[in-house]
């Protein structure tokens, strides 16, 4: 028995050995085949490192670097400490086009959201020649800022624009458009709400897709109808995809404002669609004050990364909530 | 961000600086190269590339053993600066390149364009001297600094005429036509009475201030009334004085009775080759376009006079040779080439639309041949030598200019703020940055 027992425990040990052994071993290509993954996720991220740091990192550093000289392009930097920051604070039409820059978020993101998510639904359905309806909806992603510029300009044109020819039909005399105080920047935002749309509609269709049938099916079942579906299924479904849409849209309302307010309105009139982007082209370019303009762009980057940031907040606080 | 990274991200932004720094310094220098078997870069405009390849092409073929690249860069000039800083810092600079009068003196200041008066003077131009120039195209590429350098040579004696649309002028009832004694008040008469008769179909005269920044317009005219844009000896601007005044309220007056209304969005579909517009004042590089796509019959007069002072504006695009160019000889020896009569300028007459900036090129030119419409071209010649060209302002205060008198149009035109308000508000702004240009 005690002979038994004593080949049991040295059989058991022999076995516990071997499994030790064997996991050791399992570890240890589960190590070797880790660093190799390692090595070979490097290797393929690498050139979009390499590319990031090229074009984004080296010149955001030559940025906050300029921003504390005074520079003409031409001629040798000269440094002025703070100086430029010091006027930033000081310069009324630097704020002035932060909040041109701030309305345009204000006024273009929610809309865009909104209507971006009910032409998802509208265009997620599933019937005979949807596929063509998609293609028109996504047909403004391939338009240049550019050609939408001209496109839309023929449209708003205060003499022979296709809007004031039709308001006209209905006794309306329509304004100036892109000339007029009131008008201009809700024209520019309107325009961009159209760029931005395909995107946003690709990315709630995304969204849309990935919510299960059996919740509509449930639904269905407890009597829910279409609106109630939507709003109280569909809507809280894709609430995450409405996060990282709002974050896009909100950085690409405050970018996109610069090229049509260039080409459309070149920041007028009397500012209303100058944005903080717009102005730092006008100082650089314009004025040749490239460190002024690094730090009014320097000022807009950490804008813009206090409201990703802000997002990322609100999106882990919905997560906490739920 | 923590503490141990930031001294690094200063680091690196510092080193960045550094590198910058000593790129922009520009610490190659020229070099006189040789002619025979030599090889030179000639950038310009997109726009003007054609032509450019047609000049460089007649060169090589007289000169085999030469060649000349042409390169065209952007149309948009405040581009164009950026686009020469990086050829400057990439040590890549044209040996030859387009130059203009707002941006000639930022280069002069930083060393970019040679001074050419020296060269010329030693016969590098063959019999062309710096006095057969019309002084004031020549005068825009003295620098502020130093007026005795001179670094690029206008191209073209580019001046402003009154063009007119004789087949609207016929269709709305109006016989009289543009005259060399016309007054800016006839010129308002007749725009209005055509745009009133037309129901506001044909535009009058096209805005002469434009959107409010059209320099070429109010220069001339502010002077015209006795005042001045920029003073060069004072360092001040005048565009808030009493004369000034005067030149505002007049050229806002034509807006919505004898012009469109006013936009600060140019309407592009108004153009004069379109035939809705009667009268606008254009420049003769618009000459060869207008022949191609108005079918109307139409002709140019010189532009009205105020108080007897001319009211023309002009201006020329130069061409310049890089200080840090290491064929400096072949460059001049295309220079020679271009400016002479018969060989480079002949040809820039005719496939350029070019009034050679001399004297002797206005008067002897073959600009002025060719089949009308318009039947009047000579006067252009007269018109260049009035032509009232502005002072050149130092640093980027030239674009800072052109936004104060835009948003003063936009206060009065938009607003209904006083005139003398906003364009005072303007002429502060505008003195304000002379001042920290001119302290530096």
């Amino acid at each position: 028995m005690v002979e038994n027992d004593a080949v049991t425990t040295l059989i058991t040990e022999r076995a516990a050995v071997r499994r030790n052994s064997e996991g050791s071993r399992t570890a240890r290509r589960r190590t070797r085949g880790t660093r190799g993954d390692t090595w070979v996720a490097t290797l393929l991220i690498s050139p979009a490192i390499l590319a990031f740091t090229v074009f984004a990192i080296v010149p955001i550093l030559g940025g906050l670097a300029l921003s504390f000289f005074e520079w003409d392009l031409f001629g040798t930097p000269v440094f002025v400490g703070m100086d430029n920051f010091a006027r930033l604070v000081t310069d009324a039409r630097m704020w002035q086009s932060l909040g041109v820059t701030a309305s345009f978020v204000v006024l273009g993101v929610a809309p865009t959201i909104l209507l971006g998510f009910l032409l998802a639904v509208v265009v997620n359905v599933r019937m005979p020649g949807i596929g063509g309806w998609r293609v028109l909806y996504f047909a403004p992603m391939l338009a240049s800022a550019a050609v939408s510029a001209v496109l839309w300009a023929s449209i708003y044109n205060g003499r022979s624009g296709v809007l004031n020819q039709l308001l006209a039909l209905f006794g309306v005399m329509g304004p100036n458009w892109l000339s007029d105080p009131f008008w201009a920047q809700p024209a520019l935002v309107i325009i961009m709400i159209w760029s931005a749309l395909p995107l946003v509609i690709i990315l709630y269709m995304a969204a849309l897709q990935r919510i299960p049938e059996d919740i509509y099916s449930a639904a269905a079942l407890d009597g829910a109808g279409k609106w109630r579906t939507l709003w109280s299924i569909t809507w809280p479904s894709v609430r995450s995809a409405t996060v990282l849409i709002a974050i896009l849209q909100a950085v690409g309302f405050v970018g996109g404002a610069f090229e049509l307010a260039l080409i459309m309105t070149d920041g007028g009139p009397l500012g209303r669609t100058e944005s903080l982007a717009l102005y730092a082209y006008k100082v650089a370019f314009g004025q040749l004050e490239m460190g002024y303009s690094s730090a009014l762009s320097l000022f807009q980057l950490v804008a813009i990364a206090v409201l990703v940031l802000l997002g990322r907040l609100v999106t882990r606080l919905m997560r906490s909530a739920e | 961000m923590t503490s141990r990274k930031i001294p690094m991200l200063v680091a690196a932004a510092g080193v960045t600086a550094l590198a910058l720094a000593s790129c922009s310094a520009g610490n190659q220098t020229g070099a006189a190269g040789s002619v025979d078997g030599s090889s030179i870069v000639l950038q310009t405009i997109s726009q003007l590339e054609p032509q450019f390849q047609q000049y460089a092409d007649a060169y090589m073929e007289l000169y085999p053993d030469r060649s000349v690249e042409v390169r065209s860069t952007t149309d948009q000039t405040d581009q164009y600066a950026q686009q020469l800083a990086t050829g400057r810092i990439s040590g890549e600079l044209p040996d030859i390149f387009f130059n203009v009068d707002f941006l000639a003196n930022t280069l002069a200041d930083n060393n970019v364009t040679l001074d050419l008066a020296p060269g010329i003077t030693e016969g590098r131009l063959g019999d062309l001297a710096l006095d057969d120039f019309v002084p004031q195209f020549v005068g825009q590429y003295r620098p502020l600094s130093d007026p005795e350098k001179v670094t690029g040579l206008p191209v073209s004696a580019d001046s402003v005429a009154l063009f007119y649309n004789k087949t609207l002028f016929a269709q709305y009832g109006v016989t009289e036509l543009p005259s060399a004694e016309w007054t800016w008040d006839d010129v308002y008469r007749v725009a209005e009475q055509i745009q009133t008769a037309s129901n506001g179909a044909i535009i009058g005269i096209k805005a002469p201030l434009d959107d409010g920044g059209a320099q070429i317009t109010f220069g001339p005219m502010i002077k015209a009334f006795g005042g001045y844009v920029y003073d060069p000896d004072t360092g001040t601007t005048g565009i808030g004085k009493p004369e000034a005044i005067k030149a505002w309220e007049y050229l806002m007056s034509f807006y919505g009775t004898a012009s469109q209304n006013f936009s600060s969005a140019p309407d592009q579909t108004l153009d004069f080759a379109a035939a809705n517009v009667a009268m606008t004042v254009g420049s003769r590089a618009g000459v060869p376009n207008t022949k191609i796509t108005l079918a109307d019959d139409w002709d140019v007069e010189v532009l009205p006079t105020i108080e007897g002072e001319s009211t023309t504006g002009g201006g020329s695009y130069g061409l310049s040779i890089a200080q840090t160019s290491q064929q400096q000889d072949a460059a001049w020896a295309f220079l020679e080439w271009f400016y002479d009569t018969d060989k480079g300028m002949k040809l820039a007459q005719e496939v350029g639309g070019v009034i050679p900036p001399t004297e002797d090129g206005i008067e002897n030119g073959i600009w002025k041949d060719g089949t009308p419409p318009p039947a009047n071209l000579a006067i252009f010649g007269d018109s260049a030598r009035d032509a009232v060209l502005l002072a050149q302002m130092p640093g980027g205060t030239s674009s800072v200019l052109t936004e104060a008198t835009k948003k003063a149009t936009q206060q009065v035109m938009l607003e209904g703020r006083d005139l003398t308000e906003a364009f005072q508000e303007a002429a502060t702004t505008v003195q304000r940055a002379l001042d920290d240009e001119l302290g530096k």
